[in-house]
């Protein structure tokens, strides 16, 4: 993975450049080609992932954000509603608050005016950028451009990933276009963004970007051509010419829709007549909105179906997905090792925690049978589990499912009960509980020497270690003071140096360690990423589904210490969100 | 065994010595206190059991007394703390795949420096009234204090894994040790007991304090210091092996 990082200074001067466009319509390769221009992205991007190898090029902290917006609406990523339905009966309380949120989070990247441009990409864009407009004012919104691609070419790409009905698909890609054509309304210069055909700029991008290019540096922003970054160009499948259960009339709608977008050079240039038969069928026709409604009960049934299944004890694995489309979402490093030996296997690993509530009386050990507790189940259960070198494994599961005890039993702190577990390296190195141990009594000076005893005496002399701590915790004379002394923030500044400065060889990752106050956004962030850099192997138990994204690949979603699914990190956060809700 | 212990012993020794920074933090005297301690129960429960035994020569009366306390107080403590030893560990054992006889090591580290912090206030102080002892050090009394502190290590390897599933252990063992300390002549000669001085062979524990504190006193008993300690020293290996192996039965509990 390669990670970018700009200097806060030149972020901050940088003028927003916004890329709309439908999901899995191109806006990543199209924000590449944009680097090449010498077009800023903003921190936290989401780490790249099994069915994006190459990287999103958008900003958690966005993606966020945006989800915030689309919640006000009690819409979410996949709604083909228009938000405005639902405004009146949802969280609209929490809109002063995001309005406020959402100029923090701009501002600190970025400001209107003139200057180098910084890439905000997101296709939730498409329809939360009215409310962005609200909080932040008609002045930021002076770059941008919208990308399109084919229809049936989206619809077959989304269902790939997402395991969307092609129905379902096609609404979610008329209503992102329309709301983004729509957008012309917002202010006078978005009708002049630019819109960019994904099917010309993926066969030659600084030809379809060159008058773009050309009319934002004749506007005033600072771009010039590098050769510093290289795009990896795949050649596309043809688009399917008709799609399961959608009626050939819809997908001509779309297609014209398409190609009127993709004649048009501007947000402004395409005809109100190319937009008046998507209104139609979107908004128009009962047919549509009836299938849309069946399909949603009927996924609703399956998830409670399943749900159900699982609390009788019952597996289905079919429901999880078929074999061939596992195959195919194997992240590529597992395909790539799949020779060499794993750097750990779990074959029907058992780890059994029973009774450990009810500590051993004389009295019960006189009188009572002894023998764990039946009543709760193993807190790992026959466990096969492979983990190759360099694989970032993403863990997902209720409370209680048995991460933790996963985490413990690959580093080593927990030992099988039954089955077997095979190592070919070391085991990973624990970050379970952020924990400074000992006594509050104890310094940080102390402490500090005694994790360099324990973890860095070989390689590193202790005034180089002092150094580097004191000078990233910049705690410096508070170091010589006994903890009991400090602030919680100071603690989690030196427990969260004491665990990262030092050289791993795969890390089993509690979540805990990556939430932080501002001192970790604007230091330890990306200390934490170069710590998980070099650990290479990596094992992410959370519930966060940014820190998930920003890390991991392949998911493992597990369940009374069962594995419920094991396969790409986009799967597992889909099912494990249709089992939340 | 050897080679996950070996690169651990500088961490191990460091966190030893904290736990005794812990204990004493915030305190006027520090670590001096333990002596300070110990020479202070002599006195006094020295003047009161030795005058109610009729002690002819107190020198000699004040050093078999100092000399019971540090070897007493060192096992008493070794044992007391052993029952909650792994509870207290409890953070670091389920969080860092530190082998489980780390955390007894330690404590069974800083509680030979205590003995030793102990004994040179005792050696100093009683050194003045009978100074022959420092000549009893080099003669023998070093192999009875590694004794006594091979006992405490190795009875904490014992007790510890079992005290952590059966809570009741912490409970009896003050009540034990209480009982042990005032039928055992530590405060008094054996032979004050008179008729029933065979209750003092009812202790097992005593034991170590003979095997500390005769070679002060002039009986080295150097044969059986000897086999003590190369029985105690396989007890120590085999007993460690053990704990480390049966890891994960012991943390379960925590």
């Amino acid at each position: 993975m390669i990670l970018i990082h700009y200097s806060d200074q030149l972020i901050k001067s940088s003028v927003p450049l916004w890329v709309l466009g439908m999901h899995r319509s191109g806006t990543s390769f199209c924000v590449r080609a944009l680097q090449r221009h010498g077009v800023l992205l903003p921190p936290n991007l989401l780490a790249p992932a099994a069915d994006n190898p190459d990287g999103f090029q958008e900003s958690a902290d966005l993606v966020a954000l945006n989800d915030a917006w689309l919640a006000t609406s009690g819409a979410a990523w996949d709604a083909c509603w228009p938000l405005t339905l639902l405004q009146q009966s949802t969280d609209q309380d929490r809109v002063p608050g995001l309005s406020r949120e959402s100029q923090r989070l701009l501002m600190r990247w970025c400001r209107p005016g003139l200057g180098q441009a910084l890439a905000l990409k997101d296709p939730r864009l498409c329809r939360t950028l009215p409310q962005l407009a609200q909080a932040l004012g008609p002045d930021w919104l002076n770059f941008g451009l919208g990308v399109v691609r084919d229809p049936a070419a989206v619809v077959a790409s989304i269902g790939y990933r997402d395991d969307m009905p092609a129905l379902k698909a096609l609404a979610l890609w008329l209503r992102h276009n329309l709301e983004m054509v729509d957008h012309r309304r917002l202010a006078p210069a978005v009708a002049h963004w630019p819109l960019v055909s994904f099917e010309r700029l993926i066969t030659n991008p600084n030809n379809e970007l060159a008058d773009s290019v050309q009319a934002w540096q004749q506007a005033g922003l600072t771009l010039h051509t590098t050769t510093d970054s290289q795009l990896t160009i795949r050649e596309l499948p043809n688009p399917p010419n008709r799609l399961l259960d959608v009626p050939d009339a819809w997908l001509c709608i779309a297609q014209a829709f398409h190609q009127a977008m993709a004649q048009a050079n501007s947000l402004g240039d395409v005809p109100e007549s190319a937009l008046h038969p998507v209104r139609e069928l979107l908004d128009g026709t009962p047919a549509l909105s009836q299938q849309l409604l069946a399909l949603e009960a009927q996924r609703r049934l399956q998830l409670g179906e399943q749900l159900a299944r699982e609390r009788r004890g019952r597996s289905d694995p079919g429901l999880l997905g078929e074999d061939d489309l596992s195959q195919q979402e194997q992240p590529p490093t597992a395909a790539a090792n799949a020779d060499a030996p794993p750097y750990v296997q779990l074959h029907q690993v058992c780890v059994d925690l029973r009774g450990r509530e009810q500590r051993r009386s004389l009295r019960r050990m006189l009188l009572q049978r002894q023998g764990p507790s039946g009543l709760r189940p193993l807190a790992l259960d026959q466990l096969n589990l492979r983990i190759d070198r360099g694989e970032r494994i993403g863990l997902l599961g209720h409370n209680g499912s048995g991460k933790t005890t996963l985490l413990r039993l690959l580093s080593g702190i927990y030992t099988p009960t039954g089955g077997r577990i095979e190592r070919h390296g070391p085991a990973l190195a624990p970050v379970i509980e952020q924990s400074l141990g000992f006594s509050q009594e104890l310094t940080g000076l102390q402490l500090a020497r005694y994790s360099h005893k324990l973890h860095r005496a070989g390689e590193q002399s202790w005034d180089d270690y002092l150094a580097e701590i004191s000078s990233f915790t910049e705690l410096d004379d508070a170091l010589a003071t006994p903890i009991k002394t400090w602030s919680l923030g100071m603690r989690t500044r030196l427990s969260f140096a004491l665990i990262t400065f030092r050289a791993v060889q795969g890390l089993a990752l509690d979540e805990g360690l990556a939430a932080g106050d501002q001192w970790f956004q604007r230091k330890a962030r990306r200390h934490l990423d170069q710590f998980i850099e070099q650990a290479g192997t990596l094992v992410l138990a959370s519930h966060s589904e940014d820190l998930l994204r920003r890390y991991c690949s392949r998911g493992v979603i597990l369940e009374r210490g069962r594995v419920r699914y094991d396969g790409s990190l986009y799967r597992a956060l889909q099912l494990y969100r249709g089992q939340l809700h | 065994m050897f080679a996950t212990y070996r690169p651990l012993l500088p961490a191990l020794a460091y966190g030893a010595w904290l736990r005794i920074r812990i204990q004493f933090a915030r305190t006027l005297l520090g670590s001096s206190w333990i002596g300070l301690s110990t020479l202070l129960t002599m006195a006094v429960l020295g003047t009161i059991y030795g005058t109610l035994t009729g002690v002819d020569d107190w020198s000699a009366y004040w050093v078999y007394v100092a000399l019971g306390l540090v070897s007493w107080n060192t096992l008493a403590s070794a044992l007391t703390a052993s029952c909650t030893l792994l509870e207290r560990s409890r953070e670091r054992l389920l969080n860092q795949p530190l082998p489980v006889g780390v955390v007894v090591l330690e404590e069974w580290l800083s509680a030979s420096v205590s003995l030793l912090i102990a004994l040179t206030a005792v050696l100093l102080v009683m050194g003045l009234l009978e100074p022959q002892l420092w000549g009893h050090l080099l003669m023998g009394g070093w192999l009875g204090l590694i004794n006594l502190l091979l006992g405490c290590l190795w009875l904490t390897l014992l007790i510890a894994p079992i005290a952590v599933s059966i809570a009741d252990i912490h409970q009896l063992m003050p009540v034990l040790l209480q009982i042990g300390f005032l039928a055992s002549p530590i405060l008094f000669y054996r032979q004050s007991l008179g008729s029933l001085s065979w209750v003092t062979n009812l202790n097992p524990l005593y034991t170590w304090v003979r095997l500390a504190r005769d070679p002060f006193l002039g009986q080295p008993h150097w044969g059986v210091q000897g086999l003590v300690l190369g029985g105690q020293l396989l007890l120590v290996l085999v007993l460690l092996a053990r704990l480390d192996r049966k890891r994960m039965a012991v943390i379960r509990w925590l």
